[in-house]
This record gives structure tokens, sequence and C-alpha cells, in this order.
């Protein structure tokens, strides 16, 4: 296969019925955590243990569904979902209060601290799922499929919103939702400043550890959600932990990559979505998956390395421009100067 | 007296509490859950410590866990939070084994000796990245770090699915190592092989280069502070970029020990191996210093070969160890955070382990006079 070929091939599995169902998959859990990685950093926080967030909102949301399946009978599967995103939610909120509670009161290390926690709920995830297999069957509760007019049925896109559940819709809004937080709210300036000027901000009398703990907690709600996601969407998810590996560092990496711009965040998240979908669309073609993975986590170090150099060329550009600034501004002071050297002579000469 | 005053410094004391506050709580929820208590305690508790396999398994573990912590000790001492000790590990052990399986024709010294070099000069070529970004363009080290693993993950996944998998087995491995290929044993009973021994040497001169020269003195200023390191003359990003190469090759030496005697096959098809995680565990259990990290892998492996057993005995999930290891960060912390309340409560510096756990067993007491004293003008 020529390398037109190839592409062209790669083309249409994107944008064939099953390739954009994969993309929504995988939209909806970045653009979640996109959110919750923003709103951290929008705190001055560095939320490693986004990942862990992930994974312990997956396993509570998976255990409370399963639960209550088991012993309510649940029929109409109302019950088990209802409680599988309470429990996600509840899961997840804690994983993120234990962490802020250590990072901000205790003080420890922010990036040790993830580190151990995301070790820890992937082990305790483990353990508690095995557990749970013991006593109850297997099996995942799905969100509900909600078609929203006759958005199925239009023409190339319509398959992304045909099998579009309660979380991908929230996920679509969530960028505007996070912007409004982060812009229009009192928290969400409180968190601006926390993250540009703390000093003003404890100046102002308000309580920076309170706003920094606030920031991971909303990080923790988008994280919960992002976590429901993967348990009780309708992804191939590994059963041990009920979430793929390396969303929660992807996420952090692609603000990071935006320069900690939402918008960006958001147009990245879908790029990777759309690179993440591959391994599982292209499953027909004689592809190896990791080898398409692998493409997924170079393209995200050529983001960043990419993100590198913009920001030193903005840089270099910034320095040029003050140069420039300062040499004109120089000469227009040197100009009247000359003019009034050039008058004063005259006058001279002519008192002479 | 003395000398165990001189020992018993704050530090250690919130290590030792830590640990003893792990074993109480693992044993408590360990025997809540495994639905047989004694045999679930007996497995994870005392078979380690009591039988030649658990002793066999805990040296191996340990001496992978020495290995790899050494690097991330310097790197941590330089103040540079990468995670390159897990890809580095990965890509080690994957080039150790592609290598051994590629040469049986060879002799088992030239094998061992080339195999381990190439997984030195893997593990040290995968930190490179990320080393050269944090010193040169100040990236966040942890994300860039981060991502390189799991690009070595799937690279790893798709050599061992491609050229390793041994079809035989109902799980993706690879082909089973010749035993020929191991590290000789020098005590078979215990486990004890010459790794073991390289393990604890390197250790003592990882200590001796980092508290007692020049380059260990100029790493941790480095670590210390990056502008005094610059105003003395260091160069600040060949240290940086030295620590994490360091550290990459030690990750990809403890994966190349871990295919020669430990693992049979490789057999990570597309998930962590966790190791290099724990190594980095263990090296902040030991506070960075090589001289406690012996110690603190020792500590590390026991939790694991007690989760490999007890997963052997009763089919409960070997992750168990992995929490336990992760618990006993957090635990330290935690004591390390109580600790100095009490002492910023009692406005006295320098209260002891004692004083601590009277205000600990008094707390109850003081409540309830406190509840009652406020009960009493009604305004609690």
């Amino acid at each position: 296969m020529g390398l037109f070929e190839f592409v062209k091939t790669l083309v249409a599995t994107l944008v064939s019925a099953s390739g954009l169902t994969e993309f929504s998959l995988y939209a909806t859990i970045l653009l979640l955590a996109v959110g919750a990685a923003y709103l951290s950093r929008r705190g001055g926080m560095f939320f490693l243990g986004l990942d862990g967030v992930l994974v312990s909102a997956a396993c509570g949301a998976y255990l409370a569904s399963l639960y209550t399946t088991a012993h309510t009978g649940d029929a109409s599967g109302f019950d088990s979902m209802a409680a599988g995103v309470l429990g996600g939610l509840v899961a997840g909120l804690i994983c993120t209060a234990v962490q802020a509670w250590f990072v901000v009161k205790v003080g420890s290390n922010d990036v040790l601290m993830g580190l151990t926690i995301n070790l820890l709920v992937r082990q305790l995830g483990v353990v508690a799922i095995r557990l749970a297999h013991q006593h109850y069957q297997a099996g995942r509760t799905l969100l509900p499929v909600l078609h929203l007019g006759n958005l199925a049925q239009l023409p190339v896109i319509g398959p992304m919103f045909g099998d579009a559940n309660l979380m991908t819709w929230l996920s679509l809004a969530s960028p505007f939702v996070v912007y409004f937080l982060a812009n229009r709210t009192r928290v969400g300036l409180c968190m601006r400043a926390a993250q540009e000027n703390p000093l003003a901000l404890e100046g102002a009398g308000v309580h920076l550890s309170v706003i920094r703990t606030q920031a991971m907690l909303w990080a923790g709600v988008f994280a919960s959600l992002a976590g429901i996601a993967c348990a009780m969407g309708a992804m191939p998810v590994r059963v041990q932990t009920m979430v793929p590996q390396g969303f929660g560092y992807l996420a952090l990496l692609l603000v990071f990559a935006a320069g900690g711009r939402l918008g960006k965040s958001c147009i990245f998240a879908l790029l990777f979505s759309a690179l993440g979908a591959l391994p599982q669309a292209m499953s027909h073609m004689p592809l190896a998956a990791s080898l398409l993975r692998c493409a997924v986590y170079l393209a995200a170090f050529l983001l960043l390395i990419l993100h590198i150099y913009r920001h030193h060329h903005r840089v270099h550009k910034r320095v040029k421009a003050q140069k420039r600034t300062r040499a004109q501004r120089k000469q227009e002071e040197a100009v009247p100067r000359k003019k009034a050297g050039a008058s004063r002579r005259k006058k001279t000469n002519d008192d002479m | 007296m003395k000398q165990l005053k001189e020992f018993w410094t704050p530090k250690r004391e919130s290590r030792i509490v830590g640990t003893v506050v792990v074993l109480a709580a693992g044993a408590l929820f360990l025997a809540i859950l495994s639905g047989q208590p004694a045999k679930a305690l007996e497995s994870f508790f005392i078979q380690p410590l009591t039988t030649a396999l658990g002793w066999q398994r805990m040296i191996n573990h340990a001496t992978v866990y020495i290995l790899v912590a050494l690097g991330v000790c310097a790197m941590y001492q330089c103040r540079q939070y990468s995670l390159i000790s897990e890809g580095s590990f990965m890509g080690g052990a994957c080039a150790a084994t592609f290598f051994m399986l590629n040469s049986n024709t060879r002799t088992s010294g030239y094998v061992i000796v080339v195999g381990i070099l190439f997984a030195v000069l893997v593990g040290g070529l995968i930190a490179v990245p990320s080393a050269v970004l944090s010193a040169r363009h100040q990236v966040n080290v942890t994300l860039s770090s981060a991502i390189v693993d799991f690009f070595v993950l799937e690279m790893a996944s798709f050599i061992l699915e491609q050229f390793l998998s041994d079809p035989s087995v109902s799980t993706v491995q690879s082909f089973a190592i010749p035993s020929r290929m191991q590290l000789p044993y020098l005590y078979q009973p215990l486990g004890i092989r010459v790794s073991t021994v390289l393990a604890l040497l390197f250790a003592f001169v990882a200590w001796l280069v980092l508290y007692r020269t020049r380059t260990g003195y100029t790493l941790r200023m480095v670590g210390a502070s990056q502008q005094t390191a610059g105003y003395l003359g260091l160069s600040s990003g060949r240290v940086i970029i030295f620590s994490q190469l360091f550290a990459g090759v030690m990750a990809g030496l403890g994966g190349a020990v871990q295919m020669m005697g430990v693992s049979s096959r490789y057999a990570w098809a597309g998930e962590f191996s966790n190791v290099g995680l724990i190594a980095i565990m263990v090296a902040l259990f030991a506070d960075c210093n090589p001289a406690w990290v012996p110690v603190s892998a020792v500590l590390f492996s026991y939790f694991t070969a007690g989760g490999t057993s007890l997963s052997e005995q009763l089919g409960f999930a070997a992750e168990w160890g992995g929490v336990c290891q992760a618990g006993l960060v957090l635990a330290v912390l935690l004591v390390s955070y109580l600790r100095k309340k009490q002492r910023h409560l009692a406005g006295k510096k320098g209260q002891g382990l004692k004083a601590f756990w009277q205000n600990i067993i008094q707390a109850p007491g003081a409540l309830a006079a406190k509840w009652k004293e406020g009960g009493e003008d009604g305004t609690v």
C-alpha cells in the first residue's frame, strides 16, 4: 500500500460510522479530563493525581452499579445507573480531597503525592474489583443513549451522535461550563489570582489554601465525570481498573502544551481523540494496535516540543520588538536634541 | 543511650511509626476482606519470612528495587521529579529479553555481559529526551517523562507481540529465557545471586559518591538551588542531564537483572510493571539516601513477596502488596504532619514520641471534658 492509499484509508476509517463512534467515546473522556486539568492549573496546582481520580471514579461507579444491580434486581436499570454516577462522584471526590489535603494542608510535594495516589488507587481498584467479582457476576451498566432531534441523521458526522450518551453531551458542554466557572464567577477569578499572583490574593484577605482546595475539588468533579464515562460508557476498557491507561497524564500534557488556554486545550483534546480512536477503528487493517497507540504518545511528545519552540520563538520576537522600540525611541529623542543643539549654536554665533 | 538518641531522629521516628501503622492497618483490612483471616495473615505476613521461597522472592525483588532506586536517589537529590525509571526499566527488560532470545548460540557469559550492556544502553537512551528538554528548555520533567514511559510501554508491547511472543502460552508472553542465561547464584537457598552483592556494593559506592565527593556535592547543590549553583560556576544543565541519564542507566540495569533471574518471561503486554514506580517510593522512604536504600528495598519487597504469596494461597489479589507499599508512603507523611502539628500545639519544640502518643491517648478524654464544659454552658 502506497502512502497516498494509506492516508486515504486512514481518513476513510476515521469518518466511517465506527470511527466516529470511537472518536466520540474518546472525546467524551478527554474533554472532561482536560477541563479538570485546566481548572487545577488555574488554581496554581499541578494535579498529577488526575489519573488516580479517573480510576477511583471509574471503580466507584462500576462497583456501585454492580452492587445495586445485584441487590435490587433493577429491571429498569435506572437505579444502578444513578447509583453508579453517585458512587463515581463520591469516590472521585474523596480521592481528590485526600490529595488536596496532603498537598495544601500537609505541604507534601504535589508530584510525589500524585504519584503515590495514582499507584495506591490503581492497586486498590484491582483488589476491590476482584473482590466484588467473587461475590457478584461481572457486568457493566451503561449510561442511557440520548437522541437529540435528528442530529444522528446528519451527513458524515451523524454517527457521532448516534450512540451519544448523557456524558457525551455533558462533555460537549464542559468547555463552556469550565470557561464560565473560571472567568465569570468569584471562585474562578480567585483561582486565577491563586495561579497568577498568590500574594495579592492573600493581601485581599482570601485564604490561598481554601481557593486551592476549591480548585482541586472542582477539578475532581470533572475528573470524576470522566471516570464515570470510562466505566459506564461503551468504550472497551480493562476489567481490572475500568480505565484505559494514560488519560490523566495526556490531559495534563495537552493543557501544558496549550499554554494553559482552554480553547486550544479542547482542540488538542479533539485531535488526540481522533488519534486515540485509530487503533480500535483500524482493527480490521493489518496494523498492530500497540504501534498505533505509540503514535498517540509520539504525537503528544512532538506537541510538547512544538510548544517549547513556539514559546521560545514568541519570547525571541518580544525581545526583538522591545529592542526595536527602544532604538526608535532613542532616534526620536536624538532628533530634537540635534535640532536644539543646532539652534543653540546658531544663537551663539549670532551673539558673537 | 546517647547513640540511640542520635539514631532516633524525627525523620526515622516517623518512618518507623508509619511502618507500624501500615502493618497494623494492612493486617486489619486484610483480615476483614479476605474471609479467611488466619490464613490470609499467615500467607501475607509470615510466609515471606519463614519459607525459603519467600526469602528468595524478597531478595530477588529487593535487588531490582535497590538498583532502580539508586538512580532515583541521584535524580531526586537533584530535584528532578522524573518518572523515567519506569520506562527505562521496561525498555531495559525488553531489550535484554530480545537480545537473550536472539543469542541462543552464544556462550552464557557473553550473553549475560552483552545483554546487561545492551539493557543499560537502552535504559540510558530512553532517559535522554526528557532530560535534555528539562535541562535546556525547562520543560516539566514529570509530564515529559510520563509520556515517554507510555511510548516505551506501547513500543515494548509491540516488540513483544511481533517478535517475542510464545504462541504456546494462553496470554501474551515472551518465550522462556533459558536458565543458562540467568545470573549465577552465590547462595541458592536464599536466592542470593551475584546481582544482590553488586546492588549492595553499588549502594555503598552511590552513598560515597553522593556524600563524600565533589560530584555528589555538585548534584545536591543543583538540587538545593540551581541559581546558587550557577553563581558558583557549576553547569546545572549538565548536572541535570547527568542525574537523569544515571537514573535511566540504573533502571535499565534493573530491567536486565529482572530478566536474568527474577522473571522467566517478559510478560508486561500493555501494562506497566510498576517496578520503577515502587523504586521511586523505595527511594523516598529512604529519604533519597543510598545508604538506607537496601533497608527500604527489603521492606517494600517484603510486601511484594507477601502479595504474591497471598495470591497463590488464597487467590486474593497480589496487588494488596502494592496497596501497602503506597500506604506506607502516605502513612509516613501523615505521621510527620501529626508530629509537627502536635509540636506546634504544645508550643514546645523537640517533644518526642512519648508526648505524641500521650496526646493521642488523652485526646478522647480531653474532648469529652471539653464537651461537658461546653454542654454546661450551652455553648457547644
